[in-house]
């Protein structure tokens, strides 16, 4: 299991930052860091996920990685 | 923890009596909240809350389609506020008073544009059920040979709902 560190940009619809982590623990801890970072910015979304691999991710999560068109592209294919 | 897949509901409804078994030696029993007899503001999905030593973990299980539309409900929420998601309008991008003081051409601008937002959310319920109605027949009469036209359809609402929401995102807001 690979963990992630997301942070997400909702008014830009853009992924800002990834960090991907080994261990887990050190995932949270980046978490709790980057939510420190954007405190008070309600635009920015912090979280930290788990999946077998990136591709697994953006297939579940596809809102944090995806623009609109890429969107499409995916219902498209 | 999500699981999106290429199940229909009936394949959904044996993961999800999977998961409870799987889970059912806690103390605390699973719980599951269909979310397809209950949908929130067009979300439909099942979610089950598994318990691990006692701590709750919430699994949401959604096939590909409640997946699809999940997803551009999201980004939906993204640009024009994040309440629509529980039912509420979205959000107005100038405060009140700063309306009043527009000219009447900006404020009839102003106004045409949020209608389209609150139109979005309309087709976004519509195509939601869609979603709902293909799924359904999808199981009760899967060699049905209406369904391949009734799957079309499903897909080309996800592609029109799709291509609203690049206009919405690439319109310049009337200020």
């Amino acid at each position: 299991m690979t963990h992630f560190l997301l942070v997400y940009d909702r008014a830009a619809g853009d992924l800002i930052r990834k960090e991907v982590f080994v261990d887990g623990l050190k995932a949270m801890q980046a978490r709790f860091r980057a939510e420190s970072e954007f405190a008070g910015r309600r635009e920015i979304e912090v979280v930290a996920l788990d999946a077998e691999s990136e591709d697994e991710l953006r297939r579940t999560h596809g809102r944090y990685f995806l623009s609109l068109a890429e969107l499409a592209g995916r219902m498209a294919g | 923890m999500r699981i999106a897949g290429t199940f229909d509901r009936r394949g959904q409804d044996v993961l999800v009596a999977q998961l409870v078994e799987l889970f059912s030696d806690d103390k605390r029993a699973p719980k599951v909240v269909d979310r397809r007899t209950e949908p929130s503001h067009g979300y439909r999905a099942v979610h089950v809350i598994v318990f691990v030593r006692s701590l709750p973990v919430e699994i949401q299980i959604r096939t590909q389609l409640q997946h699809e539309w999940a997803d551009l409900f999201e980004k939906l929420a993204d640009h024009i506020g994040r309440r629509v998601r529980y039912g509420e309008p979205p959000d107005h991008w100038m405060s009140k008073s700063e309306r009043q003081d527009l000219s009447e051409d900006r404020r009839r601008k102003y106004d045409i544009m949020y209608g389209i937002r609150s139109d979005v959310i309309d087709l976004a319920q519509l195509t939601a059920e869609m979603v709902e109605a293909y799924e359904r027949a999808e199981v009760l009469s899967p060699q049905h040979p209406a369904i391949p036209a009734a799957r079309a359809r499903v897909d080309a609402a996800l592609s029109n709902l799709t291509w609203m929401l690049q206009r919405l995102a690439s319109i310049d807001l009337p200020r």
